[in-house]
Parts: C-alpha cells; structure tokens; sequence
C-alpha cells in the first residue's frame, strides 16, 4: 500500500490527524484553484470547505486508479463548478456586483510586473465555457502539464489542446477589439 | 498592434502566473472544516438511530402509563381499605354504648 492510499485508508477510518496532514498537503492546491473559478476568496473558502468535507466523505470510494492529487483536483473542478453554477442561479442581484468586483480580481500570488496581465487573464477565463475554463485554469493558473490536465477531465489530450485553442482564439479575439 | 505583436502579447498574459504564489487560505479554515464535519455527524447519527430514538420514547411511554396504572390502582385499594375500616370503625363506636 503507497502513501496515498494509506493516509486516505486512514481518513476513510475517521482518523482526524491524517486527515490534517491532508489539508496541509493539499489546501493551498485546493483554494488557489477553487479562487481561480470563484475569483472571490469569502467563495473559494467556502469552495474549499465543500472540497474537504467531500473528501472525507468519500475517503473510502477512492480507489488508486488515479493519484490521490488527481483525485482531489477532480473534486475541486466539479465542486467548484457547481458551486458557480448555484450563485448564478440562486442570486442574479449579487452575481451582477460580484462580476463587477472581480472585473478587477488580482490573484494575491501573482508576481507585480505580471500584475497586469493576470488580471487580463483571469477576465478571460470567466467569460470561457466550463470545459475551456478548466483546461485553462489547470494549464495557466495551476500549471500542469496538458496530460496531466486531460487525466483530470477524463479527457483526451487532443481535446485539450483543443479547447486550449479556441480559449487562445478568444483572448486574441478580445484583444483585437480592445485594440480596435 | 501587428500579428506578431499580438501573439507575444497573447502569450505574456497566458505564461502571466509563471513564477506566482499559490493563494492560501486562511489559518481557520480548518477548524471550521472540522466543525462542519462534527455537526454533519451529529446530524446523520440523529437520521440513522431514528428509529431507536422513537422505540426509546415508546418505552418511556409505556413505563410512564405502567407507573401511573399501578399508583391509582394502589391508591384505590387504599381508598377501599381506608373506607372498610372506616365503616368498621364506625359501627364499633356507634355499637360500643359504654356509658348508655
């Protein structure tokens, strides 16, 4: 048995101590991804929150088919899909001043001279569709390579080069017009 | 802003988070995690032992009735007695006519 599969054997049998060496291994992974969807750290917390009760919820269905970080960003896309999904449709008001807020998201990690076109970036990711988002952010924010990014969307690695391409076309297509 | 231009700009704003730090959440996340975890279990436990809950308050019930049977039947039987002896008591004094 390897490392993953025992500290998830041990979180699956309520043990609270691997489970927070689990969150110190994998929190920071958890809300810089979940922040990237939200953009808006009170939603990424509480995306993250989702994720880690989610987790030990599930501790006993991992099956070490696929790393246990696999596993885990799996959980965050879709948790953190859903969870935007839920806040367009529960607060369209709210939604309309929080897309106002995060016209200026400015990731808290990001390095100052790249400031600027970060922010660029991540207005383009909230505009593309949730699968372009996620290749995107996987690829950009999280920096993975793209194999390891279609392991994570169950996908081929031709159709993320793909909907890396059409996100490309997009920004190029925007900043076309922001030129014009 | 010609072609060439365009897709260095298009690739400085893409490798943007090249070099960043990834955002951390705050230090009491976890308690609160671990918080919702409690009250999550506190909940299915009061789901899943339903049923023992209620044959509990079934019991409870019952011994209560049982309880209350059993001290007004007691107390009736005393009331009986207490009148018997009453009226034995009665008619010894009313048949005692010592001074008659």
């Amino acid at each position: 048995m390897d490392k993953d599969e025992n500290i998830i054997r041990l979180i699956a049998e309520g043990d609270q101590q691997a489970f927070k060496k689990l969150y110190d291994q994998f929190s920071s992974m958890v809300f810089n991804t979940a922040l990237s969807y939200a953009q808006d750290n009170n939603d990424a917390e509480e995306i993250t929150q989702d994720v880690f009760v989610s987790i030990f919820r599930n501790a006993g269905k991992f099956r070490a088919e696929s790393s246990l970080t696999t596993w885990i960003y799996r959980i965050t896309v879709n948790t953190s899909l859903n969870f935007i999904k839920r806040r367009k449709r529960h607060s369209f008001i709210n939604v309309e001043i929080k897309k106002l807020d995060r016209q200026d998201f400015d990731h808290p990690g990001v390095l100052l001279e790249n400031k600027e076109n970060a922010r660029i970036l991540f207005q383009l990711i909230d505009t593309l569709a949730d699968n372009q988002k996620t290749a995107f952010i996987l690829s950009y924010v999280e920096l993975l390579p793209q194999k390891e990014v279609a392991e994570i969307m169950g996908t081929s690695l031709k159709a993320v080069e793909s909907l890396l391409q059409r996100g490309k076309k997009k920004l190029r297509e925007k900043l076309k017009k922001n030129d014009s | 802003m010609n072609r060439a231009d365009q897709d260095k700009y298009t690739e400085h704003i893409l490798n943007s988070m090249q070099g960043s730090e990834r955002a951390r959440p705050r230090p009491d996340l976890f308690a609160k995690i671990e918080n919702v975890i409690l009250n999550d279990d506190r909940k299915i436990w009061v789901m899943k032992y339903w049923k023992l809950q209620v044959a509990a308050a079934i019991l409870i019930l019952v011994m209560n009735t049982t309880v209350l049977t059993v001290y007004n039947q007691n107390r009736e039987l005393e009331n009986i007695n207490l009148s018997s002896a009453n009226a034995y008591n009665h008619e010894l004094i009313s048949t005692f006519q010592i001074y008659e």
